[in-house]
Formats: C-alpha cells, structure tokens, sequence
C-alpha cells in the first residue's frame, strides 16, 4: 500500500509558477537519506565540495563521507571506471581526525588519464614553471613542425646557453589519494617533444623524478639523447617513459628538461620544446 | 497459464483511479514484474491496489523507449538531458515531486528515479549555500566564523587553485 500517501506533511504549498523550479522551499527533511544522497550525487562535484558542505551539518556528513562518492563512481561503467570504484572500496582511508573523504576530491580534480603538467606549450607563456634563463633566455613561439595532438602549435625555445624549467606536480593535491598511489595498481606515463629549427643544432635533457612527501627521490627517468644536428628539417623528436612499479610513498612528480644551441647563437636557435605531459593511469588486468 | 503483454490489469492508485495498463507497461516496474511472476497469473484485482499516480502515466510515456546501453556513462552523469515532455510532467508542487521520487523508489522505476532526482539536484546547481538553504528550508547548525574559517581553509585545497607556484619563478 502506499506507506508515504499517510506521511504527515508540512503545510502544502501552492502550485509553482511556470518556470524551471518551484520558488517556494522544498522540505528535503521529507525524503530518506538514502534518497537524498541519490540526489546529490546528481550534483557536480565541485559544487558539492565547494558549496554543499556548507549548507548544514546533515549535509556535510554526506559530502565528508564515502557513501556519495562511492555512488558517483559506480556510474562510470567503463573499464577504468569499474576499476576505480574497486579501488575506492578496498583503498579507503581510514576516518582520521574527521577529515573529508579524499574520494571527493578525485571526483572533482578526475586526475586519471589526463595531463597533470599545466601550460604544456606555452600558450599561457611561461606560466605555471619555474624556469632558469640562460643566453637570451627562453622565449615562446610557433612550432615549426606540427606537434600531433598538441592542445596548441607553441614551444617553449632556448638560447645559446642551458635554458632550464621545471614544474613539480602534488599528486595528493590532484585528487590521487595516498591508497591509491600505494596500490601498485598506477602507472605514471611521461611524454615530452623536442625539436630544432632547421639553420642550427640543439641539445635536450629530460629528467623526471618522482618524490615522497619528504621529496625523496624514489625513482627518476633520465633523457640525454644525442644533439640533433645543423641542417635537420625542423626535425622533432618524441621521448617517452612510463613508470610502471611505482613505489610505495610516491606523492609527487618532478618533470624538468633543458635545452640549448649548439652553435653559440645570439638569439633563440636552441631546442625547442613542447607538449610535455604526465598522465596517471589504472592497470586494468 | 502466462501472462502475455496485450493482457491488462487494473491497477488502483492510492487517488482511487483504476488504471488499465498493458501488462507490457506494467513490467517495467521490475518490482511488479517480480510480484506478478511470484504471484502466477490472476483475475484482475484480486490482489492488493497497487498506487501508482503519476509514476504510472511516466511508464505509459516512456513504454516504447529503449533501455539504455550498459556504456551510457554520459547519459546518467549528465543533468541537463531531460526530455522537454519530462520536464513539463515535472512542473509539479514539492510533494508529489517527492512522492514521485519514493514511487520510483519503492517500484524500482530506475529511469524516473533518475530524472525526478536530476531535476532536485538541478535546483542545487548555481546556487551559493544560502539560496540553498532557502530553496530547501534548511537550517544553519555548522559552527560559527571560527569554524567557518577553517571551513574556508578546507574549501581552499578543494578548489581548483594553483598555489604550487606562482607564474614564473626564476630558479
């Protein structure tokens, strides 16, 4: 029988105006909490870290907690997706101290198979790195050979000396919580373009490390290829690592490379270099 | 003796309409599938009424569509897919919103439990803690401007803020 036609009700309100919403408040304290999780988990996740945790205790709980995540999870029913939500259940951090579950900032941040490495060619100039000058210093311009799948034809360009830049990634800060970068269960996938214009030669390193939370160096990919040489069609060249047995206690990546001339050049001749990326990704056997 | 899907049965809503329905409509409500297939096959409403309301029209509407693709990841995450005929069916007051929301519930009508709770969670979108607060007469218990400050200093790391480093830095 209808169990919820005899529920007691607050005072009905009338009926909405025709628009998208009613304007009058709608009594939530009506629907079983197991409902009301169902709904927000129909809620963007930012919103729900950013705005729902601070509408009331009640619904602070359900943001802090596992439960909501766990069902936002279970809607992706790719393959990573189904791995993911195993990975949620059985890698759950502990309750300490009343923090917020760190499953909701994966489901905001979604870190997995995307480039972590901010401003990759240059389009926003050289935002987001910690860079080192040296000659003329670096500059940022069009690339001379397309890049495949670059989000944009720019390079970052070095001079007469070693031009240096670097950027460190918090794993923890893009959503990864500690269980699942200690599950062995990740790869981290590193990829990096480095080219020269035609008229002069170029040297490029490439070294990438990957740091507990005292920055300890765990593990490190180093690149010391060959120079390319002067007369080289605007050659470009693809390196690539991945780290497959990650370490326990990994928390961040540090990816930093160096590039110069090889002719003493006045000016930006030196390796040009773009696109760089480190993308996290699940093991699906 | 089987129940075909040209059969009906009369179904009494808790509002005392008798509906008859398409036992093919009927049956996609797992959980009356599931009853009649306990029960074997009967006379008309020999069993208990079973309230239906709206959730019965939405099942009529929606009897033709096709169940959705296992992979249609996108499809349920997204929000702002509801059909213009479930969005006027949904222009109702707060309590049968509701009553919608448990009738999909308790008949384990996956797809109308899905757009009624879509169309709750897209009056939270947009919408600052306070505006929630009203639209839903919520009450404020969180602590008071000392915990609001370490509220605030939580949210910082939730947001997308680049505080590592800052736009160029010389090494």
């Amino acid at each position: 029988m209808g169990a919820w036609a005899s529920r007691g009700r607050a005072a009905r309100v009338p009926a909405p105006q025709p628009e998208s919403e009613p304007e009058e408040a709608l009594d939530l304290s009506q629907l079983p909490p197991e409902l009301l999780l169902v709904v927000l988990s129909h809620v963007p996740p930012r919103t729900l870290l950013g705005r729902c945790r601070q509408v009331c205790r009640g619904w602070r709980a359900l943001v802090d907690g596992q439960a909501l995540w766990l069902l936002i999870l279970a809607r992706d029913h790719s393959a990573t997706g189904r791995a993911l939500l195993h990975l949620a259940r059985s890698c759950q951090s502990p309750a300490r101290n009343a923090r917020p579950c760190p499953l909701g900032r994966f489901c905001a941040r979604r870190p997995i198979g995307r480039n972590l490495i901010r401003n990759p060619c240059g389009q926003e100039g050289l935002r987001k790195w910690m860079v080192q000058h040296g000659g003329d210093g670096w500059v940022v311009e069009e690339n001379r050979t397309t890049v495949p799948g670059a989000p944009s034809q720019t390079c970052f360009v070095t001079s007469f000396s070693w031009c240096r830049k670097k950027q460190v990634l918090d794993l923890e800060e893009e959503g990864l919580w500690p269980e699942l970068l200690d599950s062995g269960r990740i790869e981290i996938c590193v990829s990096d373009w480095w080219g020269a214009r035609h008229d002069s030669g170029c040297m490029y390193r490439l070294l990438v490390q990957l740091l507990d939370a005292n920055q300890t160096v765990l593990d490190k990919f180093s690149a010391v290829p060959d120079p390319i040489p002067q007369w080289n069609n605007n050659a470009c060249l693809h390196v690539t690592h991945v780290f497959s047995n990650i370490k326990m206690g990994v928390r961040f990546v540090s990816f930093e490379h160096w590039g110069q001339d090889t002719q003493f050049w006045a000016g930006h001749y030196g390796a040009r270099v773009t696109n760089s990326s480190v993308i996290v990704r699940v093991h699906l056997s | 003796m089987q129940l075909g899907n040209e059969d009906t049965w009369d179904l009494q809503s808790s509002g005392g309409e008798i509906f008859e329905d398409d036992v093919g409509i009927v049956k996609q409500s797992v959980t009356i599938k599931t009853m009649l297939e306990d029960l074997g096959m009967h006379d008309e409403g020999d069993d208990d009424p079973v309230p239906l309301r709206n959730a019965n029209a939405w099942r009529t509407h929606h009897k033709d569509d096709p169940p959705p693709p296992e992979d249609d990841e996108d499809k349920e995450k997204r929000t702002d897919n509801i059909s213009v005929w479930d969005q006027e069916f949904l222009k109702v007051d707060q309590g049968t919103l509701f009553e919608l929301i448990l009738a999909a519930n308790y008949l384990d009508v996956k797809g109308l439990l899905d757009v009624t709770c879509k169309s709750v969670a897209n009056m939270v979108k947009r919408k600052t803690p306070a505006e929630i607060r009203k639209t839903f007469s919520i009450k404020n218990d969180l602590p008071g401007p000392c915990g609001g400050a370490q509220v605030r200093k939580e949210n910082q790391r939730c947001e997308e803020k680049w505080n590592v480093m800052p736009d160029s830095v010389t090494l």
